[in-house]
């Protein structure tokens, strides 16, 4: 019974904390992000599977852990406010060149994010080369160009 | 042309908001002064539909959330340096019998899994015999991974654990416990001296 709960347990934790942390917590891994992964990771497992080592302990957590997975995204799929409640919409951070501060400032971006996005996945030199910047639900930046 | 003072300089339609005005630009900066929302910042918030449609209220939203939830993480840090969560000034208990020849050391909150201390002190007349019994209550949520002294064996009376010792020259007599939380919620239960003196000891562990 507890392998089932410890892992719902956790896996709502982590949707939660991760909620709070934003889109953006994980996705452009910096060497902080990188080590703080690394030390969710092990705090994680060892919260997950107790002081069971065993392979059906191991197995049980998994299956549980993929069928919140599941579950959840079927949930999305059905009901709207579900992907209401766990999903944030795309949001437009640059639009013709002219970056919005105020929504950059809440996303907790710089401009110099998004020149660096630009640079290294499009090759754009100047923020008026950018037609579009778009902050993606998985917390990637979209560079559009002109 | 002139600035006109309610900052619109046109009636034009714009492609990006449904306002169908284009707002002057404040060229100092975009920070609303004084915590009123600026016609900049009205625009920056306003939904765009091309090429994505934005659902800016909802975005706000999600801020907020993430705002008050900001201050929540900090108050949980706060709340475990403090010993909410076991260990700290919160948790660490000294509790004492009304005549004082029972005093018991332990930790209030606790976790399931993790190992904690605790020291029952018992006082009485130099040489005598004394014996501390440790309420079931307290031992269902928790295992006891060692005991000293080990002295005469420990023995049951009804489902309490009843611990034999010996007081010193001075009359006290010391029981150090090294116990293992394994339950979750609320656990209540006594500790008793031969000598009647008793103290109570709620612990609560975190799952």
């Amino acid at each position: 019974m507890d392998a089932a709960l410890r892992a719902g347990a956790m896996y709502i934790a982590l949707i939660i904390l991760f909620k709070i942390a934003g889109r953006r917590s994980l996705v452009d891994l910096t060497t902080f992000d990188f080590v703080l992964l690394l030390i969710i990771g092990e705090a994680t497992q060892q919260a997950l599977l107790g002081d069971d080592f065993s392979f059906t302990n191991a197995v049980l957590v998994i299956t549980t852990l993929i069928a919140m997975d599941v579950g959840f995204s079927l949930a999305k799929q059905r009901f709207n406010r579900v992907t209401r409640m766990l999903d944030d919409g795309a949001l437009i951070l640059v639009e013709n060149g002219k970056p919005l501060s105020q929504r950059l400032a809440k996303a907790r971006l710089t401009e110099a994010d998004i020149m660096e996005t630009a640079r290294s996945n499009e090759g754009v030199e100047r923020m008026d080369d950018i037609r579009y910047a778009i902050l993606e639900r998985n917390g990637s930046i979209s560079i559009i160009k002109n | 042309m002139v600035p006109r003072p309610d900052g619109i300089i046109g009636r034009v339609a714009c492609p990006f908001t449904a306002y169908g005005t284009v707002w002057q630009r404040h060229l100092s900066n975009d920070k609303p002064v004084d915590g009123r929302v600026t016609m900049d910042q009205k625009d920056e918030f306003a939904n765009r539909t091309y090429p994505i449609v934005e659902d800016m209220a909802r975005q706000r939203r999600a801020w907020a959330i993430e705002r008050v939830g900001w201050y929540l993480l900090v108050l949980i840090v706060l709340l475990t340096l403090l010993g909410l969560f076991s260990k700290g000034p919160l948790s660490s208990m000294d509790v004492s019998s009304p005549d004082g020849t029972l005093r018991v050391e332990y930790e209030r909150f606790s976790r399931n899994g993790a190992q904690d201390n605790m020291v029952i002190t018992a006082k009485g007349q130099p040489g005598q015999a004394v014996e501390v019994a440790i309420g079931a209550g307290l031992l269902e949520g928790m295992s006891i991974e060692a005991l000293y002294p080990q002295g005469s064996p420990a023995h049951s009376r009804g489902r309490d654990l009843v611990v034999p010792l010996r007081t010193d020259g001075n009359g006290t007599a010391t029981l150090y416990l090294s116990l293992r939380s394994d339950g979750a919620w609320l656990y209540r239960g006594d500790i008793t001296l031969s000598t009647g003196a008793h103290v109570a000891v709620p612990k609560f562990i975190y799952p």
